[in-house]
């Protein structure tokens, strides 16, 4: 059977496609207002930093690392040994791919930071950076959802879910504060244990701590690290992601959602007839 | 559509059977990007299409390419650059 489709395939093409061949260095062409991969026009040199602002749009992560995964306690293992993520590389054709529960096939929200790595995926994922009184507000292009960093000195919650604390939430609790003219440092806790800290299925407790640090380089260039401090599941404190982003001052951003009757389209049409199982 | 777009197509395979082939590429943003619009095609249109099948024999999988009648090439984000065999 898989002979016969496989020969449909060649039927239809002059060029084959298998696991085993190799890809060619042939570029993508480029969309507008970018002068590589992922890099909008900027001019040389980009020209100074304005003082105590990240205002406007950016494009990334691009030049993105993640982890590496600090060693998790036994209350992280337990955790992540029953997330089993959507896709899993080097899977041999004679076996079947391995179950998946990842809840962002359900379109169930991403949360934070994993929204974070999530841009990645595009690898022109886009940022805004706003304000509103008190606080900054930051939107991503993907799910169209947006954080907002408190900037009245407010205290970050001790605790969450019990008598007389707030509600856990996907993208947590966040202050932010000026370190120095071009260094914004946000402090995040008090999440909802349902998310998944990266595409791995790692966990993240509510009362784990991340922090990024956007580092604004000049006009055109900045740099993020953020790390997560969370003793309940990780031995030590690891840096989930270093990135850097592109200002992209007439970026205009797509409506990019998971919906999720058109996830479900796809989990039928799709990722059952590939073998996926798609656990509850 | 989203998360992911999918081309649903017609083929026939080595006996000559019509096969229905799902098949899928990025999200609609990220096809946008590289040139691709709701009306780069229509249902009905004939055209050459090179994808990753799956592994488990069935008629889904990853786009690579597709040409349309025109000549016009249409590349997924992730694996739509030229294969060579090594």
């Amino acid at each position: 059977m898989r002979n016969s489709l496989v020969k449909a395939i060649l039927a239809l093409s002059a060029v084959s496609a298998f696991s085993s061949i190799a890809l060619a260095q042939r570029e993508r062409p480029l969309p507008p207002g970018f002068i590589r991969e992922g890099v909008p026009k900027m001019p040389n040199p980009p020209g100074p930093a304005p003082k105590r602002d990240l205002s406007g749009a950016w494009v990334g992560p691009q030049n993105f690392k993640l982890g590496p995964v600090a060693p998790m306690t036994p209350a992280g293992q337990a955790i992540f040994k029953q997330r089993y993520p959507y896709l899993v590389g080097n899977v041999k054709p004679e076996e079947e791919l391995p179950p998946a529960n990842d809840p962002f096939i359900n379109c169930d929200p991403i949360g934070f930071p994993r929204n974070l790595l999530a841009h990645s995926i595009s690898m022109r994922g886009g940022v805004l950076f706003g304000s509103a009184p008190n606080r900054i507000l930051i939107a991503y292009e993907q799910q169209r959802v947006w954080r907002e960093i408190w900037m009245d000195g407010r205290q970050l919650p001790k605790q969450v879910d019990v008598k007389g604390a707030p509600d856990s939430k996907y993208y947590g609790f966040s202050v932010g504060h000026w370190e120095d003219d071009y260094n914004y440092v946000i402090d995040t806790t008090g999440f909802d244990e349902r998310i998944w800290i990266d595409e791995l299925g790692h966990p993240q407790s509510s009362m784990a701590h991340v922090q990024e640090r956007y580092t604004r380089v000049d006009q055109y260039n900045m740099k993020l690290t953020a790390t997560v401090d969370d003793p309940k599941f990780y031995t030590k404190p690891w840096t989930v992601i270093t990135a850097d982003f592109y200002w992209m001052k007439n970026q205009e951003f797509s409506e990019w959602f998971c919906i999720p009757s058109e996830g479900i389209e796809y989990r039928d049409s799709l990722s059952k007839p590939s073998g996926v199982q798609i656990l509850k | 559509m989203n998360p992911h777009t999918l081309i649903y197509f017609d083929a026939k395979d080595a006996k000559g059977n019509v096969v229905n082939w799902t098949c899928e590429t990025a999200a609609p943003q990220a096809l946008r990007l590289i040139g691709w619009t709701k009306e780069s095609f229509a249902p009905g249109d004939v055209m050459t299409i090179t994808l990753y099948p799956a592994k488990n024999g069935n008629p889904a999988g990853r786009l690579s390419k597709m040409v349309l009648a025109d000549g016009t090439e249409l590349r997924d984000t992730v694996l739509g650059r030229d294969a060579v065999t090594p």
